[in-house]
């Protein structure tokens, strides 16, 4: 028997907001668990190693802008994981209603919330 | 004018799956997305899909109608045409069988495995079992479901997980019977549904809610089984520590 096609094209199909937030919550949780974690262990490794590791990881920090884009990066997935995580557990909890709207529309704050934070981040880093 | 994109793929001729475009004249009445297929099957006879009440009632002709599931027959094309263009492609995640007819096993599988009829082994009362108006609102939003399968196939939880996860169409229907008040198997309905991929796998991200053509809400149906089966663990951890103190 020969294998019968599936169609699966995630170009084509229509997703609600909520699905691409899902979606993208889950994206990051692996980034963070592959990526964000093991950085983050080696660079409080590397700042606790001594006085003169802490010295020399700062400057390098104070005068690399792509040391400074790569760690703002990570704290950018860790914070978009947080919130979008925390709106899945207020669904989860029944404190935001099951309909389409109610979720769109918690998704689109979930977002918003986001973007104010990472601003304010991204102020604050660089 | 108006293009229609539809995917097509005869296991018999085709390799692989391709589109074919039909232009025809846009029809001066705003018909049916299935009229109108019904207009190209007259043009062309090898175009395959499934249709029978053509009222949204049997579900037959579920499809993916310009990237969103759908009955065709209850679709308006001014609804679906977007840029003078229409396209249809079967439901996503199941294997194609011919053009827009998808083989339903895997789905009816799931369907099959929550136990879709009513069990109560009390004695039958002498006419029927009653139920007050209240419980029968319960069923209200859960029993209209036609298992035209445009939730369970929009699910990215189902496509990873066909053979595990239960999928929103079924998780409907088995809601509907843990919610009836003549089930007498309520517990043993939530202990099948206990394990981590049946009910678990579901993320909350609304297709389902998004796609039904009888704007039901299977989420909600899923949040509910999920709460009871939180609240019956609660109770045997509380039975379990009350037998060791």
């Amino acid at each position: 028997m020969s294998l019968k096609p599936v169609y699966i094209n995630l170009f084509k199909i229509q997703l609600p907001l909520s699905a691409l937030l899902s979606i993208s919550h889950r994206v990051t949780g692996i980034l963070i668990f592959f990526i964000v974690l093991p950085v983050f262990a080696y660079i409080l490794n590397i700042l606790l190693d001594s006085p003169a590791s802490f010295i020399s990881f700062t400057d390098a920090y104070n005068t690399s802008i792509f040391l400074r884009t790569f760690v703002l990066f990570n704290i950018l997935i860790f914070q978009y994981h947080v919130i979008a995580g925390i709106r899945h557990m207020l669904m989860d909890f029944h404190l935001i209603s099951e309909s389409l709207y109610a979720s769109n529309t918690s998704a689109k704050i979930a977002i918003i919330i986001f973007f104010v934070i990472a601003l304010l981040t991204i102020l604050g880093l660089i | 004018m108006i293009d229609v994109n539809i995917y097509r793929y005869n296991p018999e001729t085709d390799k692989f799956p391709y589109t074919q475009t039909y232009t025809l004249k846009k029809p001066e009445k705003d018909i049916m997305l299935l009229e109108l297929l019904n207009i190209l099957k007259e043009q062309d006879s090898s175009i395959s899909y499934r249709r029978s009440c053509r009222e949204g009632v049997c579900g037959s002709d579920g499809m993916n109608i310009n990237g969103k599931n759908g009955l065709a027959c209850i679709t308006p094309i001014s609804q679906a045409i977007k840029n003078n263009k229409i396209e249809l492609r079967p439901l996503p995640g199941l294997p194609v069988i011919r053009d827009l007819v998808v083989d339903m096993t895997e789905f009816y599988a799931q369907y099959d495995k929550i136990k879709p009829f009513l069990q109560n082994e009390t004695e039958p009362p002498a006419q029927e079992r009653l139920q007050s108006p209240a419980e029968r609102d319960k069923l209200d939003g859960l029993y209209e479901c036609i298992l035209c399968a445009c939730c369970s196939t929009s699910c990215p939880s189902f496509w990873w997980n066909p053979d595990k996860f239960v999928g929103p169409a079924a998780l409907l229907q088995a809601y509907r019977f843990i919610a009836d008040s003549r089930d007498t198997k309520t517990a043993e309905r939530l202990e099948g549904l206990s394990d981590p991929f049946s009910v678990y796998r579901c993320h909350g991200i609304m297709n389902c809610v998004n796609v039904c053509p009888k704007d039901l809400n299977p989420n909600h149906a899923i949040g509910e089984i999920k709460s009871m089966l939180l609240s019956d663990k609660k109770k045997e951890n509380i039975i379990v520590s009350d037998g060791v103190s």
